[in-house]
C-alpha cells in the first residue's frame, strides 16, 4: 500500500478527495495457507492424539504455516518422543506406512556456519503414516548433528496451541524454529519466521507512522 | 475520452468483497468456480497496511482515512416522504458511522460484537400472531410490514457453523435460547472484573449468562480455508465508533480470513479501486449478462458473467438494483412493488428506557482491550422470552443486556474526550475527563427496547437531485421511527433493576417511561436492514431462499439489504454471514440447472 494517496482524476470530471490506494494482491503462488488436504489430516490428528500420553506436536513446515509463515508444504510433521512415537503408531495403526525404527539421514539443506557449508545429519526414532494420501512423518527424540560435531541433545520443546477450525492442536513454537534456523545459519528461513512473529504484534512502540 | 475494456468471461462476478461478496468470493473459487470479484477499493493487508499507520487517531477515527470517501457517493435521508432528503457529506461520530471500503469492507472497523440472530427473529411475525393473536402489533404500529423469514433459525444453523470456522469466533455458546449444536470454535476472552461481577449477579437471579461473542480471535487460529490468524494482543485502538481496523488480523474480515485462500486457487480475480454502475440485463431474455465498473482512470470494464451475485453494502445493492431496472420499485402509497421496500436501521428504534447505576471499581474498568470481548451477556430477556401479554401498550422483541466488555479505545480517545466548550472547560469538565481515563467508578446502565419493526412508510428509492460522482443518482433513504420499542421499555427496563442490586451499584436510577413519537432518527446505523428482502412471495421480497431474484434468476444477493425484520441483538455481520454460504448454494444448484430454484 503506498501513501500518500493519489486522487480520481477523470478527464471531464471535477477533481474530488477520492484517494486511490495502490493495492497490493497476493499473487497465488505467495498466499500462505494450509491446502484442504492437509487441514484436514491435522483436524485429524488433533482429535485422534488428544489424550496421547507423550508430548507432541505439528512440526516441520506445515508447523510453521499453521503459525503464518510463508512457506509451503505437501506433508506433514510431528515432533514427539521416542515413546510418543510407538503410542501414535499404536493409536493409528491403521494408517502405518512405515513402522517406527531408528533412522539417521542427511538433510537436502546444509548448515551455513560463518559462511563453509557443512551437512546436516538428523536421527530419531521416526514412522511415516499415510492417512488419506497424506504422509505424515513422525520423529521421536530428533537429534541434530552438523559435520563431524557431537549430536546435540533430542530437541525437547514446550508446545504452542492452536486452534485448528475446532480441534486445538499442539505446535511446535516459532521461537523454538527461530533458535534451530539461526544455528544452522538458515537466514532466509529466519527472516519468514520474524515477519510471522511481527505481524501478530503491537507496533505503536516502533514509533508508528502518522499520514 | 474512456475506453471500454471488455473482460474475459467468468462464471460468477461477484460485486463487492466485503463480507458477503469476500466469502462468497472465496468459497465458489475454492468450489472451482471462475470468479471475478470487483470493489470500489483496495486489497488492505493487514500486516504492511495497519501497522504503522492506524495510531493516526484523527485520521482513522475522524478523517476515517481507511474508509469509504464520501466524495464517491454518499446517501440522502430523511424521515418522511414529504421532506426534503439532503445528502451526508461528512462523516460525525455516532451520527453517521463510516462505511467499509475494499476487500474485507465495513469489517476491517467494527467492534466484532457477534451474535447468532435467535430462532424467533426469524418467525417474528408468524409467532407473534400465534402467541398473541393476530392484531397484537397492529394497535401499536398500525402500518407494521413484517414478514418471516423464508427459512429458520434450524435451517440455518449449518450455515452458522461454516460461517463462524471460517470467520474464527471467540465465545462459549449463547446459552439455552439460542440452541447450538457446539461451541464457538475458539474459547472466549479473559473476562474483566465488570463482567465476572455482572455474571455473578446474573446468575444468583437465575438467568444464563453467557461471555459475549466476539470475532476478534482470543487464540492463535487457523481457519477452515486453511489461513493463520494471530490472536488479539489487546491494545485498544479497536473499537467501531473510531473505527480502528486490526493490524495484527485478529478481527475477522475477509480480507484477513478469506480472500487470499481464494486468490491460491487461480480462480479468483480482483478488479480493485473500481466502481460498478450497472448489472446489465438482456431484456429479451430476463437474464444479467455481465457487470460494467470504472476503474480509477475512468475506464469503463464490462465483465461478462454466468451468474452475478450483488454483495454490496445496503444503500449501494439497492442502488444497483434499482439504476439497472432489475425489480419493480416499491410505492409506499399503494404498498405495491418490493424494491425498497422494508428498510430500517436495526439496533435503534426511537424510544427506549434505562435503569442505571455506579460502581467504584477503579482501573478494572477497561478503556483498551478490544473491541468486544471480556462481558457476560443474558438473552432471557431478549426475543419473546419474556411473555409480552396484557401489555399496557404491546410491542415485540426484548434487549440481549451485555457488560463488562472492553472499550477498544485508543489511549488519548478523541471520541470520548468532548463535551467542552469555553464557558464550561474548568475543574469540573476536567475532572469528567480525567475519570474517562483514570476510572473511579464505572457506571453500568441497561436498557429495555423492543425490536425495530420496519413499516410501509419507510422506503430505499433513487434520490431524484443528487448523484454521485460519476453522474448517477444516489440512494435516498426515508426513515421514521415507530412506537413498537415503547411497550416492551416500559415492561422490560424495571425488571432490569435488581441486576444492578445484586452487582452492588450504588445511586440507581430507573429512567423516564419511554413515550411515544419522542424522537425520531438524524442519522442513521451501519447496519441498515430491509429494501431488497428474502420472502416466500415476490409481492413483498426481492430474493427467494436461496437468495436468487425473482425478477432476474441468474442475480444473486446477501447481506443486511435482505433481512426480513429487526432482530434483538444490533451486530449485523453475525448475521448475515451465514446468508453468504446459502447463496453459495443457491448459486451452485443455478449452475447446475440454471431456472429460478422457487
Amino acid at each position: 500500500m503506498s501513501f500518500p494517496k493519489t486522487l480520481v482524476n477523470i478527464p471531464g470530471r471535477p477533481s474530488a478527495d477520492i484517494p486511490v490506494f495502490e493495492s497490493r494482491v497476493p499473487k497465488p503462488e505467495e498466499v500462505a495457507y494450509l491446502p484442504a488436504h492437509l487441514l484436514k489430516t491435522v483436524i485429524k490428528l488433533g482429535g485422534e492424539l488428544k489424550d496421547l500420553g507423550a508430548k507432541w506436536a505439528i512440526w516441520g513446515d506445515a508447523g510453521e504455516i499453521i503459525k503464518g509463515v510463508h512457506v509451503k508444504t505437501d506433508h506433514l510433521e510431528i515432533l514427539t518422543t521416542k515413546d510418543g512415537c510407538e503410542e501414535i503408531c499404536k493409536l493409528l495403526a491403521s494408517y502405518v506406512t512405515l513402522p517406527p525404527a531408528e533412522v539417521e539421514k542427511k538433510l537436502p539443506r546444509e548448515a551455513d556456519v560463518d559462511g563453509k557449508m557443512l551437512p546436516v545429519l538428523i536421527r530419531s526414532h521416526y514412522a511415516e503414516l499415510t492417512i488419506n494420501t497424506v504422509v505424515v512423518q513422525v520423529y521421536g527424540d530428533e537429534q541434530i548433528k552438523v559435520a563431524e560435531w557431537d549430536w546435540g541433545d533430542p530437541l525437547d520443546f514446550t508446545p504452542d496451541y492452536s486452534y485448528i477450525v475446532d480441534k486445538k492442536v499442539p505446535i511446535v513454537p516459532l521461537r523454538f524454529k527461530e533458535e534451530l534456523d539461526l544455528g544452522l545459519g538458515w537466514i532466509d528461513r529466519l527472516e519468514l519466521i520474524a515477519a510471522a512473529l511481527a505481524s501478530g504484534q503491537h507496533h505503536l512502540a516502533e514509533g508508528g507512522l502518522r499520514h | 475520452m474512456s475506453t471500454v475494456i471488455t473482460e474475459p468471461t467468468v462464471e460468477v462476478v461477484v460485486m463487492g468483497l466485503g463480507t458477503m461478496g469476500g466469502l462468497v468470493a472465496t468459497q465458489l473459487a475454492v468450489d472451482g468456480h471462475t470468479v471475478a470479484g470487483i470493489d470500489k477499493g483496495p486489497f488492505w493487508d493487514y500486516a504492511t497496511d495497519f501497522a504503522q499507520t492506524k495510531y493516526d487517531e484523527w485520521g482513522t477515527t475522524i478523517m476515517k482515512k481507511f474508509d469509504h470517501p464520501l466524495p464517491l457517493f454518499t446517501t440522502t435521508m430523511r424521515n418522511y416522504s414529504t421532506q426534503f432528503a439532503l445528502p451526508i457529506r461528512r462523516y460525525t461520530v455516532s451520527q453517521f458511522p463510516a462505511n467499509g471500503h475494499g476487500v474485507g469492507g465495513a469489517a476491517h472497523h467494527y467492534s466484532g460484537g457477534f451474535n447468532r440472530t435467535g430462532p424467533w427473529n426469524y418467525t417474528e411475525a408468524s409467532s407473534t400472531a400465534s402467541r398473541y393473536g393476530p392484531n397484537f402489533l397492529s394497535t401499536t404500529v398500525p402500518n407494521a410490514d413484517l414478514f418471516d423469514w423464508p427459512y429458520t433459525y434450524a435451517q440455518m444453523e449449518p450455515y452458522y457453523d461454516t460461517f463462524e470456522a471460517a470467520w474464527g469466533v471467540s465465545g462459549t455458546n449463547m446459552g439455552p435460547l439460542v440452541p447450538m449444536d457446539k461451541n464457538f470454535p475458539l474459547p472466549p476472552h479473559p473476562t474483566t472484573t465488570l463482567g465476572s461481577t455482572f455474571q455473578a449477579a446474573a446468575e444468583s437471579l437465575g438467568y444464563t449468562p453467557f461471555p459475549v461473542v466476539s470475532a476478534l480471535a482470543s487464540q492463535p487460529y487457523m481457519n477452515s480455508y486453511g489461513i493463520a490468524v494471530n490472536a488479539c494482543v489487546y491494545d485498544g485502538w479497536c473499537s467501531c465508533s473510531p473505527c480502528y481496523p486490526c493490524e495484527t488480523g485478529a478481527k475477522a474480515n475477509t480480507a484477513a480470513r478469506a480472500v487470499t485462500a481464494g486468490v491460491a486457487t487461480g480462480k479468483l480475480s480482483l478488479a480493485l479501486n473500481s466502481y460498478i454502475f450497472r448489472i446489465n440485463v438482456n431484456q429479451a431474455t430476463g437474464q444479467a449478462t455481465s457487470v460494467s465498473y470504472y476503474d480509477a482512470a475512468g475506464n469503463v470494464h464490462v465483465q461478462p458473467g454466468t451468474v452475478i451475485f450483488n454483495g454490496l453494502w445496503p444503500f449501494n445493492a439497492y442502488n444497483i438494483l434499482a439504476k439497472s431496472g432489475i425489480g419493480k420499485q416499491y410505492n409506499p402509497t399503494t404498498v405495491t412493488g418490493a424494491l425498497g421496500r422494508g428498510g430500517c436501521n436495526n439496533g435503534s428504534s426511537g424510544s427506549g428506557r434505562s435503569v442505571s447505576g455506579t460502581l467504584p471499581i477503579g482501573y478494572a474498568s477497561y478503556q483498551a482491550g478490544n473491541g468486544a470481548g471480556g462481558g457476560f451477556q443474558i438473552y432471557d430477556f431478549a426475543d419473546d422470552n419474556i411473555d409480552h401479554t396484557g401489555m399496557a401498550q404491546p410491542g415485540i422483541g426484548g434487549p440481549s443486556i451485555s457488560v463488562g466488555s472492553y472499550t477498544g479505545n485508543a489511549p488519548s480517545d478523541v471520541s470520548t474526550a468532548v463535551g467542552g466548550t469555553a464557558s464550561t472547560i474548568g475543574s469540573t469538565w476536567k475532572a469528567t475527563q480525567k475519570n474517562k481515563y483514570i476510572h473511579s467508578s464505572t457506571t453500568v446502565s441497561l436498557s429495555g427496547s423492543g425490536v425495530t419493526v420496519p413499516t410501509t412508510d419507510l422506503l430505499f428509492d433513487l434520490d431524484p437531485f443528487y448523484s454521485d460522482y460519476y453522474g448517477d443518482p444516489l440512494t435516498r433513504f426515508t426513515e421514521t421511527y415507530n412506537n413498537n420499542s415503547v411497550g416492551v421499555a416500559n415492561l422490560i427496563t424495571p425488571m432490569l433493576q435488581p441486576i444492578l442490586t445484586k452487582m452492588g451499584c450504588a445511586n440507581i436510577t430507573l429512567g423516564a417511561a419511554a413515550a411515544n413519537g419522542n424522537n425520531q432518527p438524524s442519522s442513521y446505523s451501519i447496519h441498515i436492514r430491509g429494501g431488497g428482502r428474502l420472502g416466500a412471495d415476490p409481492s413483498y421480497s426481492c430474493y427467494n431462499m436461496w437468495h436468487q431474484s425473482w425478477d432476474v434468476p441468474n442475480v444473486f444477493a446477501a447481506g443486511e439489504l435482505q433481512n426480513t425484520t429487526g432482530s434483538t441483538v444490533t451486530p449485523g455481520t453475525h448475521a448475515i454471514g451465514p446468508m453468504a454460504y446459502v447463496a453459495v448454494d443457491g448459486i451452485e444448484k443455478y449452475l447446475k440447472s440454471p431456472e429460478p430454484l422457487v
